[in-house]
């Protein structure tokens, strides 16, 4: 049994990961990400909005 | 995580896209010309490896926060990252720079870049950095409504 901390953040970096290759255009990715999203019982405005608030801290006035 | 918070982040969000020029305002006025269109996806590449290095980076300090990792793994990693993620982001700067040069020598509009200047008159990182989450963001919009 692992740390559940640790895993829900690899889950959710992962999840990051797979944004990216969305935006890229690469559709398969999104199949992987609701299966995270399932997994972790969050939503993809959820996840979302956790990706931008850590990207944004330190780029706002 | 309820509607209130979802609702401040789109604000904020919708706060830092209105201060540059969109992406797909962008694409438009770059359509037609190879040179161009291949100057903006440069902007595109650069700005999504600078997002997806900056969440790498905020994973590592959330492991040493957690004490999974020492401070000395830390330092390393993000010694070795430090340096990657300054280079990306000087490209990523860079090609902003280049697309804008390379519009204004084909008399089309460049305006746009002034939002990304600071006070000194150089392309700041900051805004670069936050028109990479736009990018990003915007990019990723297009493909999740597509789905």
């Amino acid at each position: 049994m692992g740390n559940p901390v640790k895993n829900k953040r690899e889950l959710i970096l992962e999840h990051r990961r797979l944004m990216i290759k969305l935006a890229q255009g690469d559709k398969s990715a999104r199949l992987k990400m609701d299966e995270i999203e399932e997994e972790l019982e969050m939503s993809y405005e959820e996840l979302g909005y956790l990706a931008k608030r850590d990207y944004l801290r330190g780029y706002t006035e | 995580m309820n509607e209130g918070f979802l609702h401040k982040q789109q604000e904020r969000t919708d706060s830092i896209k209105s201060k540059f020029i969109s992406p797909e305002n962008l694409r438009e006025l770059c359509s037609g010309d190879e040179v161009l269109e291949s100057l903006l996806e440069d902007v595109f590449s650069y700005s999504q490896r600078y997002v997806q290095d900056v969440w790498e980076m905020d994973a590592l300090n959330a492991r040493l926060k957690t004490g999974e990792i020492s401070r000395e793994v830390w330092k390393e990693e993000m010694d070795k990252e430090d340096l990657a993620r300054t280079q990306l982001h000087n490209a990523l700067i860079d090609s902003i720079g280049i697309l804008s040069r390379n519009m204004g020598k084909r008399d089309i509009d460049n305006s746009w870049v002034k939002d990304f200047l600071g006070s000194d008159g150089k392309l700041a990182r900051t805004s670069c950095g936050a028109y990479a989450f736009v990018v990003l963001f915007e990019l990723l919009e297009s493909a999740h409504e597509g789905k």
